[in-house]
């Protein structure tokens, strides 16, 4: 270890840290790595559920876009919504507790390959109904109680086929499947819906939350689990569609080698420091 | 009867009524209540949708008396303010003049790509930071700071694919860490939680806890 | 040669916010006021949607009851009718209190302690071990922060694992809060680098430098 370049070290400003930080995450953009990646069980779980299926299936689907989660969730929901387009003749409805999810819905929907899906007859925006838990709970005991438009405001029975995609659909337990994509507050779904209607539950969740979403996991409360970052990669792999997910792994590889390197360099200096101690 | 209201017991009462019969639902097949219970949900939608609307009304009553007042940053406020009258000019237009609703084109570019960077810029920062936090902070000190860094640094090494193309077992040991020993803790803390929030519960419905009320009168 | 305005704007919105990691500037202040404006509007705006359809759904005797019961709701304002504020609010509280003790008892606690009482020991070794580190771990954790008076014996133990357990936690959530965070500025660097925004960083470039330069100055 030099004391000259530790001197140097210990006087670097932390905007040349911020500026290498940035230009690691740069580089991968005109120098791919394409390391490989392993897919975890929890993502194989949820694409082998969704594959699984059957036509005449009715999914509900809570993405909970905040602008902030919208890196991690974004990439979550459209794979998820792209898969469940592949299958033939299952119904999408869009369960909306948060005003600004529909408007990153449309962006999804004019990215995804739809297999003719079509809007009002094979997926639907549920109107936006504020109150969160409220909501949610009551969505789950009564839903036609507490929604009777789509987010564009038009009646659900004057949807094509007179609103057939949401006939019978009067508590949780009448859909097949339930996918919540959110950031914290899971009880507000794995209590009504989950535990009471005995929904089976995806959820697609922030890197952030995965330590939580796995005490869910492990205990059998949901049967899917798409874990931040990495479960987007995995999923891509799995779609055998590549997308910025997959090859924003070479950036987070490189991040974590710096912040790793950065935490090593720190404790390597701090105990040189502490046996030399310098002027 | 303002008189009546004004006694603080009146709202103990309501909130022990509507929790009782809210709970007391969740455990009997009764149509009625299980009717009368979906009205009271559907009401107090409502009533967060009023104290969603509280917040920003706030906000742009402090803001005004802060240019008022010229207090420091003053002329920050005016943007505040002037953003926030064309922002609800273009949703109220959206909202009652096109078929679109809040799905009008110029509103979703506005969120997207005005309202959306900003946002994830800000949050953005916190990664800056991590980074500094990582070389200054970050220190094997003692025996509980060893075990998180090494808890930490091991996930880090086995979560992305640099660490499997180091060594093949990070993976495996990143895996054991947060199926194992990580699930255990969290599980401490979500049963801790859990029971914490629902005292709380229980003390405000009982009407033992009273700090929701606000200021009383005197 | 056309640029694309969006991806330009979106760039210059990102590197206002990220000035500040170089310092507090007057940018940055802009684009903080501006996110507020932005945020409360759509905010309120969101809740007239929701009224809106409401009351075109609705017949008049459902929705005027909440209606002016949420208006009471606006004497918060008010120095002499404050206690009205009370009333709308008893009824979300008393629903909130209701709903956590469902959500939390039915959706949290009963599964996660039920799950805590299967069989310990399976045919597959490892996995017996797994399932009573994670039963130690837990209970243990549980009694460290529950139990706060220092312990004896055998309970010492208890704290001990507790404490080792939790720290574990703390660390693996650090690993991942991590990933989040370079999650989000990946795909800022990415929307920068991969649009016309790319334009903007020699811009950005020259006033930093500009910036340093007259810091300096003024220093000497």
């Amino acid at each position: 270890m030099d004391g000259e370049a530790g001197k140097i070290m210990l006087k670097l400003d932390k905007r040349v840290l911020y500026l290498v930080y940035a230009c690691l995450l740069a580089v991968p953009t005109f120098i791919p790595m394409g390391l490989p990646i392993t897919i975890d069980s929890t993502t194989k779980s949820t694409y082998d559920i969704i594959d699984a299926l059957e036509p005449g299936s009715r999914v509900a689907i809570n993405s909970a876009f905040f602008g902030m989660t919208i890196p991690e969730q974004y990439p979550t929901s459209k794979n998820l919504i792209q898969h469940l387009f592949m299958k033939d003749d299952v119904k999408l409805i869009f369960l909306t507790f948060n005003v600004e999810s529909p408007v990153w819905q449309e962006k999804i929907m004019s990215e995804v390959d739809k297999f003719g899906k079509e809007y009002g007859t094979d997926y639907v925006y549920l109107g936006f109904t504020p109150g969160d838990q409220t909501a949610i709970a009551a969505m789950a005991n009564n839903l036609p109680a507490l929604v009777q438009v789509d987010f564009y405001g038009t009646p659900l029975n004057e949807l094509p086929d007179n609103g057939a995609i949401m006939e019978g659909l009067i508590q949780a337990s009448d859909f097949d499947l339930l996918i919540v994509i959110t950031t914290g507050f899971y009880d507000f779904f794995l209590g009504p819906w989950t535990s009471q209607h005995g929904v089976p539950t995806i959820l697609g969740v922030q890197s952030v939350n995965v330590p939580v979403a796995l005490v869910y996991w492990e205990a059998g409360q949901i049967i899917g689990l798409i874990k931040g970052a990495t479960g987007n990669a995995e999923y891509e792999k799995l779609l055998n569609r590549p997308g910025v997910s997959l090859s924003d792994m070479d950036a987070q590889s490189l991040a974590h080698v710096f912040i790793i390197g950065l935490i090593v360099y720190g404790n390597v200096k701090y105990f040189y420091d502490k046996r030399r101690p310098t002027e | 009867m303002m008189s009546v209201l004004k006694n603080p017991i009146i709202p103990v009462i309501i909130v022990f009524c509507v929790g009782m019969l809210v709970t007391f639902e969740y455990f009997v097949d009764v149509p009625t209540v299980k009717l009368v219970s979906t009205e009271l949900q559907k009401w107090v939608t409502i009533l967060i949708t009023f104290t969603l609307t509280i917040g920003s009304v706030n906000l742009i009553k402090s803001q005004s008396l802060k240019i008022q007042r010229k207090g420091p940053g003053w002329s920050y406020s005016i943007i505040t303010i002037v953003t926030f009258a064309l922002m609800m000019l273009l949703g109220l237009y959206s909202i009652f003049f096109t078929p679109e609703g809040l799905l009008f084109p110029a509103y979703n570019y506005v969120i997207r790509n005005i309202q959306y960077p900003v946002n994830v810029s800000m949050f953005g920062l916190l990664g800056f930071y991590i980074i500094t936090a990582a070389f200054r902070a970050f220190r094997f000190r003692g025996f509980d700071s060893t075990i998180v860094l090494l808890a930490g640094l091991l996930v880090l090494m086995g979560q992305a694919p640099i660490g499997a193309a180091v060594w093949d077992q990070f993976p495996a040991i990143s895996y054991w860490i947060m199926n194992v020993p990580n699930v255990a803790g969290a599980r401490a803390i979500s049963i801790g939680v859990g029971i914490g929030a629902i005292s709380m519960a229980v003390q405000v419905l009982l009407g033992y806890e009273r700090g929701w009320m606000g200021r009383l009168e005197r | 040669m056309s640029l694309d305005v969006t991806s330009i704007l979106a760039g210059c919105l990102t590197l206002a916010c990220w000035s500040y990691l170089y310092k507090e500037n007057p940018l940055f202040r802009f684009v903080e006021h501006l996110i507020l404006g932005l945020s409360s509007a759509y905010i309120f705006i969101g809740g007239i949607f929701y009224i809106k359809n409401y009351i075109s759904t609705s017949p008049m005797i459902y929705w005027i009851w909440p209606l002016l019961l949420g208006s009471t709701l606006y004497f918060y304002f008010s120095k002499k009718y404050f206690y009205l504020y009370r009333i709308p609010l008893a009824f979300i509280i008393g629903m909130g209190a209701a709903l956590t003790i469902r959500s939390k008892g039915h959706g949290v606690l009963m599964p996660q302690i039920t799950r805590m009482l299967q069989p310990l020991f399976v045919v597959d070794l490892f996995t017996s071990f797994n399932n009573l580190v994670i039963l130690v771990g837990t209970i243990s954790a549980v009694l460290f922060f529950t139990f706060t008076k220092k312990r004896t014996g055998v309970f010492a133990y208890t704290e001990k694992i507790g404490r080792i357990t939790l720290m574990i936690t703390f660390g693996a959530t650090f690993g991942r809060v991590a990933m989040t965070r370079f999650a989000t500025d990946i795909e800022r660097v990415r929307s920068l680098i991969q649009t016309d925004a790319i334009y903007l960083l020699p811009i950005a470039a020259v006033l930093i430098a500009y910036s340093i330069i007259s810091d300096r100055k003024k220093n000497l």
